[in-house]
């Protein structure tokens, strides 16, 4: 997903990863509009501009955190502010910022990891829910044990 | 004797010959009375020889011829007797005559008369003209023709005191010297006569002026057979014009007085006056009585006092002087150690014994002379006094007038004594009559010590303002106003004041500048206040001035946040875009030669592919300086940075230069000369602002083309950072100022002359200092120096 009020913006990273990767890419040029896409829809990983109109990045993100805890969230900024950057990065949880203007191969590391940190947070919680129902299949495997050996 | 009367001898003597009867009637007589008488011989005989004598001798003739007969005396006996002449005159006559004798019979009376009349008549005028000499009082003395006192009056003898005796045989060498006498000889001899005056020392030593007149007798020059010499005692004469020369003197002191202080004049001159007259003074000085002041005080001057009053500070001085000057006439104690009726014995015996005192009052007070003599004093030195005090009065009422005339009214007076100005009213040679009573409180010295003292305002003058108050001074005495004078003075504790001057001349009714008046202020307060107040301004201006330019850096760092991401989105998506664009072309390309191989030899599509790949080098380029621009203001505007903290200066250079990049260009080569430098604690913002600052100046400096010559060192616990640039240079003139707030030769418009001012207060806030050397012409080098820290 792709949240940025700036049209040129979303074209040119829609561009570019319709060029380089095979990800289904979601662009809204409005944090409203992308908010009532998540509630329906699954999200791997969010981009979003720090500043916009209707509604700041961080918000926005914090919303999605609500919504799609599971997503990785990527923050674009025009201004080099570190520290609101690094409140944001606390407040919110944000796997990485980027400032504008970004480099391309740059991006598209930062996007990969934080595909691969997603797949990786799901493959570990697949595999924790494998275990429990492992876990519980065991469990209740003993008890009939128990209740048939009792 | 009847032949007697025939004898041609007898008959031709000058002298009456004659013969007488008994009885005494003619019996002859020769021709000579006819002359004598008047009578012819014939008539006269027979007749009686006494009814020719003078009726008043007739008796004694008579009486005498009787007697010769009684006793027969036949010796030739003279008589003398006056004779009447036919026509009545009346003639002197020398008889010698002897009566002859027949036994006791008498024959007849023989006798020669001679006329004695002109005789007689000159020894009647030398009677008188004796009795004229001896008894006139002024001295008489005749002289030989070689010069020998002859004779001389008493008068002459008192005026000498040589007596006859003495003088008989001597020139007058003895009594008025060889060579003066000879000198009124040698003049005599040639102009035949001497008038003139001479100083005859008498026989007691004593020198006496005299007058003499001196004429020839009996005939001119050397034919003179005596000298006849009148003389004069002058002396009285002599003394009285002494009298009158040093009466003048004093007066013309006193007429010269045109300002109390002028009294020091009048007292010399009396001094030299007395000793003239040789009057055995010790001192004699003036008192002036101020009656306004309450007590009534007194200040007195002596010739003795070298120029200075003295204040009385006894009362009973004082009064003794007040009562002398309200009794109006001379107050004269001739010995204090005979009487001392004003009971000042003691006190005037202080010094020396005085013991004769005289106070002559005149309209301020009293002139006062003493002497340790007792009776030193004549009536007549009295009333030289009273004359001269009498003009002293006059000059004490026109200084006086002259002061009143500055200070006519009291209202002008409490002008003259406001505490803000010091008026100063001087005589045109230099004495000062008023000066207000602020003076005490802005110099410390006293109206009194200028009275006194004629000098007192050249030492306080600073030296170098000397000359131009004396021009001053001189210009005004010469009838010209000055007005704002500015000089230093000097108070009593040596502290420079600034006064601010302006002399006015003060004229007489007949337009003659007979005084300036000075009006003095005090400026130093002014000065300092002025001095101040242009000091606040300056910090005021710039404090403004870097308030301004906080706020515009301020605003300038907002909008250049907004700029720099309203710029870096558009930009980001170029960026991104253009790579996208790059590796799509490649993406095409790779599948094109792919798939149609012969597209190789199609040019069209080759040049394509070619343009495509200048292109996007084209924008790369174009976006990493957009991007490098970008950064550059982000990094300058980093005021709103208040906490200090360790930059790299090389990196504040390069940020300001890179925002200059587009003035310099091709135009302006920069030359970075940089040393190996440690980061330094600073606003990194603030130092970036000087560093463009200067970087800027440097630039318009050069104007067209031109080297900017960047050198940065370490130097110790600092750091420098010389920009030299090879533009026109700072005028000497102008190189004070460039650090002040509104200063600029840039002209409207171009520069606000606040750039190198913020500079300066940065650089000074940082604990640094900017130091700057020009050469017109040649270029300036500012030179900031930083301490790496940490700083105040």
């Amino acid at each position: 997903m792709l949240v940025d009020d700036e049209e040129m913006v979303l074209t040119s990273l829609r561009s570019f990863l319709n060029l380089e990767t095979e990800y289904r890419i979601q662009p809204f040029l409005s944090p409203g509009q992308a908010l009532d896409y998540a509630a329906g829809n699954e999200v791997n990983l969010v981009i979003s501009d720090f500043l916009m109109p209707e509604m700041d990045g961080i918000s926005f993100l914090a919303r999605m955190r609500e919504l799609r805890p599971d997503a990785t969230r990527i923050i674009l900024t025009g201004y080099a502010d570190k520290e609101n950057a690094i409140k944001a990065i606390n407040e919110v949880g944000i796997f990485q910022y980027i400032e504008k203007p970004w480099d391309n191969d740059a991006l598209l590391i930062a996007i990969r990891n934080g595909l691969e940190k997603q797949r990786l947070l799901k493959d570990l919680e697949r595999r924790i829910a494998e275990i429990n129902k492992a876990y519980a299949d065991l469990s209740r495997i003993q008890q009939e044990i128990l209740k048939t050996f009792a | 004797m009847n032949a007697a009367g025939r004898s041609p001898i007898l008959e031709n003597l000058p002298d009456i010959v004659y013969a007488l009867d008994p009885q005494g009637k003619v019996l002859s007589v020769n021709r000579a009375v006819r002359t004598a008488l008047g009578y012819e011989p014939q008539e006269l005989i027979g007749i009686s020889v006494f009814e020719l004598v003078h009726p008043e001798d007739r008796p004694r003739v008579q009486a005498s011829f009787a007697q010769a007969l009684l006793e027969r005396d036949e010796a030739v006996r003279t008589v003398e007797f006056r004779m009447v002449g036919k026509s009545g005159q009346i003639g002197h006559f020398e008889v010698n005559r002897r009566v002859l004798f027949d036994g006791a019979r008498p024959l007849r009376s023989e006798g020669i008369a001679r006329d004695v009349s002109r005789r007689k008549e000159l020894e009647a005028q030398l009677r008188l003209y004796h009795e004229v000499i001896i008894s006139s009082q002024d001295p008489i003395a005749i002289l030989d023709a070689h010069g020998r006192y002859l004779e001389e009056n008493p008068a002459f003898r008192r005026l000498t005191g040589y007596g006859t005796e003495e003088l008989r045989g001597q020139t007058p060498g003895l009594l008025i010297g060889e060579e003066r006498a000879a000198q009124i000889f040698r003049q005599l001899q040639a102009q035949g006569s001497f008038l003139g005056e001479v100083e005859v020392r008498t026989r007691e030593g004593k020198v006496v002026p005299v007058e003499i007149s001196v004429s020839p007798l009996g005939g001119d020059g050397p034919r003179a057979c005596c000298y006849v010499g009148f003389a004069r005692d002058i002396s009285e004469r002599k003394r009285l014009e002494a009298r009158r020369r040093v009466l003048q003197q004093m007066r013309e002191a006193v007429l010269r007085m045109q300002g109390v202080e002028d009294v020091e004049e009048v007292l010399v001159a009396i001094g030299a006056g007395l000793d003239q007259l040789g009057v055995p003074y010790q001192n004699c000085g003036i008192n002036v009585l101020d009656l306004d002041a309450a007590p009534p005080a007194m200040r007195s001057r002596s010739a003795s006092r070298d120029g200075r009053w003295l204040i009385s500070d006894n009362p009973a001085s004082v009064n003794t002087v007040m009562r002398m000057w309200q009794a109006g006439q001379p107050t004269y104690r001739p010995d204090l150690e005979a009487d001392d009726p004003l009971g000042e014995r003691q006190y005037l015996q202080k010094r020396a014994r005085i013991r004769a005192v005289l106070d002559v009052p005149f309209a301020q007070g009293t002139l006062a002379v003493n002497s340790t003599q007792p009776n030193a004093f004549a009536p007549e030195d009295v009333a030289l006094l009273q004359e001269l005090a009498e003009g002293l009065s006059e000059a004490f009422r026109r200084c006086e007038d002259l002061q009143r005339l500055a200070l006519s009214q009291e209202s002008y007076r409490t002008l003259v004594e406001t505490p803000d100005l010091i008026v100063m009213l001087m005589t045109t040679n230099g004495h000062y009559t008023y000066v207000s009573p602020q003076v005490r409180e802005w110099l410390g010295y006293a109206p009194e010590e200028f009275y006194q003292d004629t000098e007192i305002f050249q030492r306080l003058v600073h030296p170098e303002h000397l000359a131009q108050v004396n021009a001053a001074f001189a210009r005004a005495a010469g009838g010209e106003e000055v007005r704002r004078l500015e000089f230093h003075w000097r108070d009593r504790e040596g502290h420079w004041r600034w006064a601010e001057q302006a002399l006015f001349p003060i004229r007489d009714q007949g337009g003659a500048v007979r005084a300036v008046q000075a009006v003095v202020q005090d400026i130093t307060e002014k000065l300092k206040t002025l001095d101040e107040l242009a000091q606040a301004n300056r910090e005021v201006n710039r404090a403004q001035a870097q308030l301004m330019q906080a706020e515009k850096m301020a605003a300038l760092g907002k909008l250049v946040a907004g700029i720099a991401h309203e710029i870096n989105t558009p930009l980001g998506a170029i960026h991104s875009m253009q790579d996208t664009l790059v590796r799509a072309v490649e993406k095409l390309r790779s599948a094109v030669e792919r798939d149609f191989p012969s597209c190789r030899q199609h040019p069209a599509m080759m040049q394509a592919f070619q343009v495509l790949q200048d292109a996007h080098r084209v924008i790369e380029t174009g976006t990493r300086r957009v991007t490098d621009i970008v950064r550059g203001l982000r990094n300058f505007a980093r005021l709103d940075e208040a906490e200090r903290k360790e930059a790299d200066i090389h990196g504040c250079l390069e940020d300001a230069l890179l925002l200059i990049h587009h003035d310099l260009k091709n135009r302006v080569q920069v030359v970075k000369e940089y040393g190996e430098l440690p980061p330094v604690l600073c606003y990194p913002g603030r130092l970036n602002q000087v560093f463009l600052n200067l970087l800027n100046n440097a630039q318009q400096a050069i104007g067209g083309e031109g080297v900017i010559h960047i050198a940065t060192h370490r130097q110790g616990g600092e750091v420098c950072v010389a920009i030299r640039d090879s533009g026109v240079g700072i005028p000497p003139a102008d190189l004070p100022r460039i650090f002040d707030p509104g200063f600029t030769t840039k002209g409207v418009g171009v520069g606000t002359g606040l750039g190198l001012s913020i500079c300066y207060q940065i650089v000074q806030d940082h604990g640094g200092r900017i130091e700057v050397e020009s050469q017109p012409g040649q270029g300036s080098t500012f030179t900031v120096t930083l301490p790496l820290g940490p700083w105040p």
